[in-house]
C-alpha cells in the first residue's frame, strides 16, 4: 500500500498536472469560451420552481456583457431585451453569475425574494452541444437544474410578447395593499355554455383554477358551478398559453379538458368592474381547443370571498389605518383624508346585518377615541343587502348615528369619506390570509380602495 | 491489526500533506468584479477608490452579505445616479465643512456596497442598510433611485449618516456617561420593534430602533439630527400647553434627548474637529 501510495505522487503526475491557479485559469476561460461560442447565442426554457411555469429566454454572450431576451412582461416590457455584464466566477465553485439586475434577479425578488428563482448558477457539465447548470442561489434545497441549448435564428419568432402584455392589462383592477396583485379573469366558453373562473399569475407563470359555471353570469339564479381547486404552470409559444398540467373538469355531467388556450384579438372593450364605467374593461377572445371560441374578461370573484356575510352578533372591524387607497396608501396617513377629517379614528366598522336596539344594522363609519378616554361611535347607514357571490352592493343613505355629540362637520366629513370607500355602489370581498383571524377585504373596482375587516 | 491501522494511518498523512510542494493554499480566485470593464469602472476608480481609497461594488459578489440574506445587485442605469447621490448628500456636506474633509478621508469605510432591493432575511424581515466595523457601508434599494422621492432620500440618507456614525463611537467611543442618560429605555434584544415612535419618544429616544442598545442610540440620534427637517419641533422642544400624562412623558423624553444631543455634539468636536451642526446645515441646504 505504501508503495502504490508513492508511486501516485511520482515526479511524472506532478509535472503532469499544473497549479491550481492554471488549473482555475483553464476552467473559467474554457466555460467563457463555449458560453461565446454559439453564433446565434443560447435558448432556455426556464422553469423556476416545480409549481411554477416557464420562461422562453434567449442569452448571447460576448467578452463583457450577455444579451437576455424574454418573453415576461412585467416592468413594461423591461425584460424583453437587456443587457448585463456578466461573469464566470470560482468563489463556490465554478459559477456563470449575472451581475447587475435583470430579469433572472426580478424573478429572484418576487415573493420577498421566496418564490424560488435563481442568479448564480454552478456549471454542472456538457452534454453534446448542451450546456447544464445548477442553482445556487436558491431559498431552500430545491436546486433547479437549466439546460443551455444552442439557439437557431428562428427562435426568436417562438416568444408570445403580445400575449405576455395583454395578459399584464388584466392585473391593472385587483386588490393589491399588502398583497402582490394576482389578476382574475372569466373565460366565457360561448359554444360550451360555460365559464371558467382563474387567477393568473404572469410574474410565476401559475394559473389557479377556482370554479367553472354555467353560463356567463354569476347573478343568474341558474348558475350551477363547481369548485376546480386546480393550479398548473404555463408557458406562452406560438399564440398560445399551454397550460403544463391540463385542468380537467365535470360540469353537469359533461366532461371538459382544458390543455391551453389560442388567443386572437385583443381589446379594451370588455364589460367595466366599476358600475360606473363604460365597458372599457380587457377582452382577449380566441378559442380552446376542442371546446370553441372563448371570451376572457377581468373578474374579481373570489371564492374564499363569498364567505363574507351578514352577522348579526357583532360588526366588522379593523384598525382604521388598514384602508388604502389606489397607491396602496393608507388614508390614515398624514394629509390623507381619514386624518384629516378624523385624526380620532381608531377603528373602522362595518356593521352588515349587526343586531341591536340601539344602533343601525347597516352602517359604515368610525370609532373616534380622542385619547383622554373619551371614546364615539359614528357611522352612516347603508341600504339592507346580501353578498352576491362575493359582491357586495353598498347604497349610502343619509341617515347618520352617532353614540355622541356629533361635531358640526362630522356629518358632512364622514359622507365625503363613505362616499369615496363606496364609490359606484359595489365593493368585493375576498379573504386575506392571517393565522388565528378570519380577514377580509372589500376591494372597489372603480377607485381601487381597499378596506381590510376583521371578523 | 494494530500496525496495519498505524501503517495505514502514516500514509494517509503521507499523501495528506500533498504531493505539490509548490501550491499554496492562498489561490487568487476570479478578481473580476474589481477588473475596471467599463466607463463606470473607470469613474469609480478615480473619483472614490483612489480620491477616497473607497471600493464601490456594484456587481454581484456573495461575501457581501450573510448566506442568509437574499439580496439582489442594482440596474446597471442606476449606478451612476446613485453615485452622484452619495457624493451630493455625503461626501461634499462634511467636505464643506471645517474639520470636515480631514475626519472624512481619515473614516471613509473601505467598500460601498450597493444593493439592487432590500435584504430580505430568513426571519422574513428585511434589513434597510448595514455598516460592518467602520469597514463596509451596505445601500439598499438603489434600484429606487429617484431624486424626487423625498422618502426614498430620507430613508438612505438615514442609513448612510446612521452607520457612518458608528465609525465615531467604534473609533472614539460614546459621549462620556452617554448610556447613563435614559437607562431605563432601552429594550431587551431584539424588542424594539414592538415600540411606536411615540414610546419612544417618551422614553427619550428619537426612533423605536434606537432603543435597542447605546451604539444605536447614538447613530439613530446623529443622523435623525442631520436629516431631519423638523428634529428641534419632534424631539427636543417641548409640546405647549401639556395636560394629559402621554404628553408629559412626551416632553420628559425630550428633554433626555436635548441632554444627548449636547453630548454628541461636544463629542464629534471633542474627537473629530467637526461641528454636527454646520453638517447638518449643508444638508438641510440640500433637501
Amino acid at each position: 500500500m505504501l508503495i502504490s501510495l508513492l508511486i501516485s505522487c511520482s515526479e511524472d503526475k506532478v509535472a503532469k498536472l499544473p497549479p491550481v491557479e492554471e488549473r482555475v485559469l483553464q476552467a473559467i476561460t474554457s466555460l467563457r469560451t463555449d458560453l461565446t461560442a454559439p453564433s446565434n447565442g443560447w435558448k432556455l426554457e426556464y422553469q423556476p420552481t416545480d409549481e411554477s411555469g416557464v420562461f422562453f429566454i434567449l442569452l448571447d454572450f460576448d467578452e463583457d456583457e450577455v444579451r437576455i431576451k424574454s418573453d415576461l412582461a412585467d416592468n413594461d416590457g423591461e425584460f424583453f431585451d437587456h443587457i448585463l455584464p456578466w461573469r464566470v466566477d470560482n468563489a463556490l465553485g465554478l459559477e456563470l453569475i449575472f451581475e447587475t439586475y435583470g430579469l433572472f434577479h426580478y424573478l429572484f425578488e418576487q415573493d420577498g425574494a421566496t418564490f424560488g428563482a435563481e442568479f448564480e448558477w454552478t456549471f454542472v457539465s456538457k452534454d453534446g452541444e448542451k450546456l447544464i447548470f445548477r442553482s445556487i442561489s436558491d431559498v431552500t434545497n430545491d436546486q433547479t437544474n437549466i439546460i443551455l441549448e444552442p439557439a437557431s435564428p428562428g427562435d426568436e419568432n417562438l416568444f408570445a410578447r403580445d400575449i405576455a402584455q395583454n395578459l399584464n392589462e388584466f392585473a391593472t383592477i385587483s386588490p393589491k395593499a399588502l398583497e402582490t396583485p394576482v389578476p382574475k379573469q372569466q373565460i366565457i366558453l360561448e359554444d360550451a355554455g360555460i365559464s371558467v373562473f382563474w387567477s393568473l399569475d404572469p410574474a410565476k407563470r401559475i394559473v389557479e383554477s377556482i370554479l367553472a359555471g354555467t353560463g356567463s353570469d354569476f347573478d343568474d339564479p341558474g348558475f350551477t358551478a363547481v369548485v376546480l381547486n386546480h393550479r398548473s404552470g404555463y408557458k406562452l409559444q406560438n399564440g398560445r398559453l399551454i397550460l403544463l398540467d391540463p385542468l380537467e373538469f365535470v360540469l353537469n355531467n359533461t366532461l371538459y379538458t382544458i390543455n391551453s388556450v389560442e388567443f386572437s384579438d385583443f381589446s379594451n372593450t370588455g364589460p367595466g368592474l366599476c358600475s360606473l364605467s363604460v365597458d372599457d374593461g380587457p377582452l382577449y377572445e380566441g378559442q380552446i381547443p376542442g371546446l370553441g371560441s372563448i371570451s376572457m374578461i377581468a373578474s374579481l370573484f373570489d371564492l374564499e370571498g363569498t364567505a363574507f356575510q351578514p352577522i348579526a352578533e357583532f360588526p366588522y372591524s379593523v384598525n382604521s389605518f388598514f384602508i388604502f387607497d389606489e397607491t396602496s396608501t393608507s388614508l390614515s396617513e398624514e394629509g390623507k383624508i381619514i386624518a384629516e377629517k378624523f385624526p380620532d379614528a381608531v377603528a373602522f366598522f362595518f356593521y352588515y346585518g349587526f343586531e341591536s336596539d340601539t344602533q343601525p344594522s347597516y352602517a359604515a363609519g368610525f370609532l373616534l377615541d380622542d385619547g383622554n378616554g373619551n371614546s364615539d361611535i359614528f357611522l352612516r347607514e347603508f341600504l339592507p343587502t346580501t353578498t352576491s357571490g362575493n359582491k357586495i352592493e353598498v347604497i349610502l343613505t343619509d341617515s347618520y348615528f352617532h353614540s355622541g355629540i356629533p361635531g358640526p362637520e362630522d356629518e358632512a366629513n364622514l359622507a365625503e369619506i363613505t362616499d369615496l370607500l363606496f364609490e359606484g355602489g359595489e365593493v368585493y370581498a375576498s379573504d386575506f390570509p392571517v393565522e388565528g383571524l378570519v380577514v377580509f377585504k372589500l376591494f372597489n373596482p372603480c377607485n381601487q380602495y381597499e378596506m381590510f375587516l376583521v371578523q | 491489526m494494530k500496525s496495519v491501522i498505524l501503517f495505514l494511518l502514516v500514509g494517509g498523512l503521507f499523501t495528506s500533506s500533498g504531493c505539490y510542494d509548490k501550491e499554496t493554499l492562498n489561490v487568487p480566485v476570479n478578481r473580476a468584479p474589481d477588473v475596471i470593464r467599463n466607463e463606470l469602472d473607470q469613474y469609480i476608480d478615480v473619483n472614490f477608490t483612489q480620491d477616497f481609497g473607497m471600493a464601490i461594488r456594484y456587481r454581484f459578489v456573495d461575501r457581501y452579505v450573510s448566506p442568509f440574506q437574499r439580496v439582489t445587485p442594482p440596474r446597471l442605469e442606476v449606478v451612476r445616479p446613485m453615485l452622484d447621490f452619495i457624493d451630493e448628500f455625503w461626501i461634499d456636506p462634511y467636505l464643506a465643512v471645517e474639520n470636515g474633509e480631514t475626519f472624512f478621508r481619515k473614516h471613509v469605510p473601505a467598500e460601498i456596497v450597493l444593493l439592487g432591493g432590500l435584504i430580505y432575511n430568513e426571519d422574513g424581515t428585511v434589513t434597510l442598510g448595514t455598516a460592518d466595523a467602520g469597514a463596509q457601508i451596505t445601500f439598499t434599494d438603489v434600484n429606487s433611485v429617484d431624486r424626487n422621492d423625498r422618502a426614498w432620500i430620507l430613508q438612505q440618507l438615514q442609513t448612510v449618516y446612521h452607520e457612518f456614525a458608528h465609525i465615531v463611537h467604534q473609533r472614539y467611543k460614546l459621549p462620556n456617561a452617554f448610556e447613563t442618560i435614559s437607562p431605563q429605555g432601552y429594550t431587551s434584544a431584539g424588542a424594539w420593534f414592538t415600540l411606536t415612535g411615540d414610546e419612544a419618544l417618551q422614553r427619550g429616544f428619537v426612533s423605536p430602533y434606537a432603543t435597542s442598545s447605546p451604539n444605536e442610540d447614538f447613530a439613530e440620534t446623529v443622523a435623525h439630527f442631520l436629516f431631519e427637517e423638523n428634529f428641534f419641533e419632534n424631539y427636543t422642544i417641548p409640546e405647549p400647553d401639556c395636560n394629559t400624562p402621554a404628553c408629559e412623558s412626551r416632553n420628559e423624553g425630550r428633554k433626555m434627548i436635548v441632554q444627548k444631543l449636547n453630548s454628541i455634539l461636544a463629542h464629534y468636536e471633542k474627537v473629530t474637529g467637526v461641528s454636527l451642526e454646520d453638517v447638518r446645515e449643508e444638508v438641510q441646504a440640500k433637501l
